[in-house]
């Protein structure tokens, strides 16, 4: 694959770490061999966005595996093993707060929401949808993601009041 | 108005690592290589932003999980049909709303005898059952399944059944689990539902789960789990859907006693899981051969247990030799 190097790169620059980056990229030719996806329009950025979602869940492994054995980490380097236990076990925790988060949204900006990450639709169709303009969305998904990452980073903290940019008047107007 | 997509450089500019890192996410979908290539330059030039990128990219990976599924009953008031959002989907709700009123409407002037038909498979035993326009419907196992009035619903009790569906637009398919509904948009599906879980995974086309409720939408290979009881849902990538019919079995972030329960209801076996085997993780393919014995051997070595026979019963028990 022409994209190998980049890709190295990309994991490189998420794990931090070249070892490791090699081992996921040894994942993703794994994984694609497997995968029989149907017609794929641009295979280059499906494998992009692949390496991204890997990475993130080693990452995200990572920081479990961290949070449990502070003092080992100090000393052992990240090891990589049973990513596939690790994946996934994501805190029901965590996930009860994004749920919270997100009923705690404006329906607007939770739709939109939905309609980008769940249901995964082009931020065109999104815009069609809600009746506002292409960059509307894109500021509208923008806030969202800032409430939901402050949200997250601390779980007392309201997520509301972060003031932006003149914005407001993007996403008030009900039909 | 056509605005051109600010970028996350713009968003770098204006300050701050996490407003760029929230951008790119923003972007993701839509990116080609060329802009992959400017993320990675990004992401290289700092450590701040390899920081950022990585608080976002975690939210991003909980949002993609989040329980957006509520509890039918309470307080949740069903939208009035003029406020149902969703492009694609509205004119799809639609129709499922007429269609619910139809038979409603229908239910209470039809006689009697146009009661749904049950069919229900024994272990180890599968039944094809063939509807009217071409849908088919291959039930495995230990599994119920009810036809609904008309010929474009059935109710599946339990079990876990292939759905292979002649959409039509103006009469989606529907198949009830408990308190969930799933609808095809054009189709083949698998459903299954056992231990308070439901799980649907999608071949081809694309189905939508609760549409009432949640409107998940689930494309070709992916999957999704609901957990009945708390309504929360996973997503994940479904490789070999309905592969169980050929004897493959497919598993991902399941348990043993997941695999021992697909078993039983692909070959009829009984398999007894002791000293806390059940919670065992389990990931991958199983191969069934036909034969019994050795496919309960083979899972046995496969995840290092001991194996051994008690009548008609097998009992898995873990190793008494380390290795």
């Amino acid at each position: 694959m022409e994209q190998r190097p980049m890709i190295l790169r990309l994991l490189s620059a998420r794990l931090g770490n070249r070892d490791e980056a090699e081992e996921t990229a040894q994942e993703l030719w794994l994984r694609l061999q497997d995968a029989r996806p149907g017609p794929i329009s641009d295979p280059a950025a499906y494998l992009f966005r692949m390496a991204c979602n890997l990475a993130t869940d080693r990452r995200i492994a990572a920081g479990r595996r961290g949070a449990r054995e502070k003092a080992w980490q100090a000393v052992q380097p990240e090891s990589g093993e049973y990513p596939d236990a690790e994946r996934g076990l994501i805190a029901r925790g965590e996930l009860q707060r994004v749920g919270s988060l997100l009923d705690a949204m404006p329906e607007r900006m939770r739709d939109a929401l939905v309609m980008f990450r769940l249901e995964q639709r082009p931020q065109k169709a999104i815009a069609q949808e809600l009746g506002m303009s292409l960059s509307g969305v894109e500021k509208l998904l923008g806030r969202a993601y800032r409430q939901l990452v402050a949200g997250l980073a601390d779980p007392v903290m309201e997520p509301a009041a972060q003031g932006e940019r003149g914005q407001h008047e993007v996403d008030c107007h009900e039909r | 108005m056509r605005l051109i997509a600010m970028s996350a450089e713009t968003h770098e500019a204006q300050g701050g690592a996490m407003e760029a890192a929230i951008a790119w996410h923003v972007q993701m979908p839509a990116m080609d290589a060329a802009r992959w290539a400017d993320l990675v330059a990004w992401l290289e030039a700092a450590p701040e932003h390899q920081a950022a990128f990585d608080r976002v990219a975690a939210a991003d990976r909980l949002l993609a999980e989040a329980p957006v599924l509520r509890q039918r009953s309470g307080e949740k008031v069903p939208a009035p049909p003029m406020r149902v959002r969703r492009g694609w989907w509205r004119a799809g709700a639609g129709v499922v709303l007429a269609a619910s009123l139809a038979g409603v409407a229908l239910w209470t002037v039809l006689p009697r005898d146009r009661q749904p038909t049950t069919f229900a498979t024994a272990a180890g035993k599968m039944q094809t059952v063939r509807l009217a326009e071409g849908t088919a419907i291959v039930l495995n196992g230990d599994t119920r399944l009810a036809r609904g009035d008309g010929e474009r619903s059935v109710r599946l009790d339990g079990g876990e059944a292939l759905f292979a569906v002649r959409h039509r637009a103006d009469a989606p398919f529907t198949v009830e689990a408990g308190r969930y509904r799933i609808v095809d948009v054009g189709t083949v599906f698998n459903v299954r539902r056992d231990a308070g879980r439901l799980m649907v995974s999608v071949s081809e086309g694309s189905v939508m789960v609760d549409p009432d409720g949640a409107r998940l939408a689930l494309h070709a290979g992916e999957g999704l789990t609901i957990d009945e009881a708390s309504g929360l849902a996973t997503r994940w990538k479904a490789a070999s859907v309905g592969g169980w019919r050929n004897g493959e079995l497919d598993f991902d972030r399941a348990t043993l006693a997941d695999v021992v329960a697909a078993f039983h209801r692909r070959n009829g076996a009984e398999i007894r899981l002791e000293g806390g085997l059940s919670a065992l993780p389990f990931t991958g393919n199983v191969r069934l051969s036909g034969e019994t014995a050795r496919d309960v051997e083979h899972l046995a070595r496969l995840v290092g247990v001991d194996c051994r026979r008690e009548g008609e019963i097998w009992v898995l028990s873990p190793s008494k030799v380390r290795s």
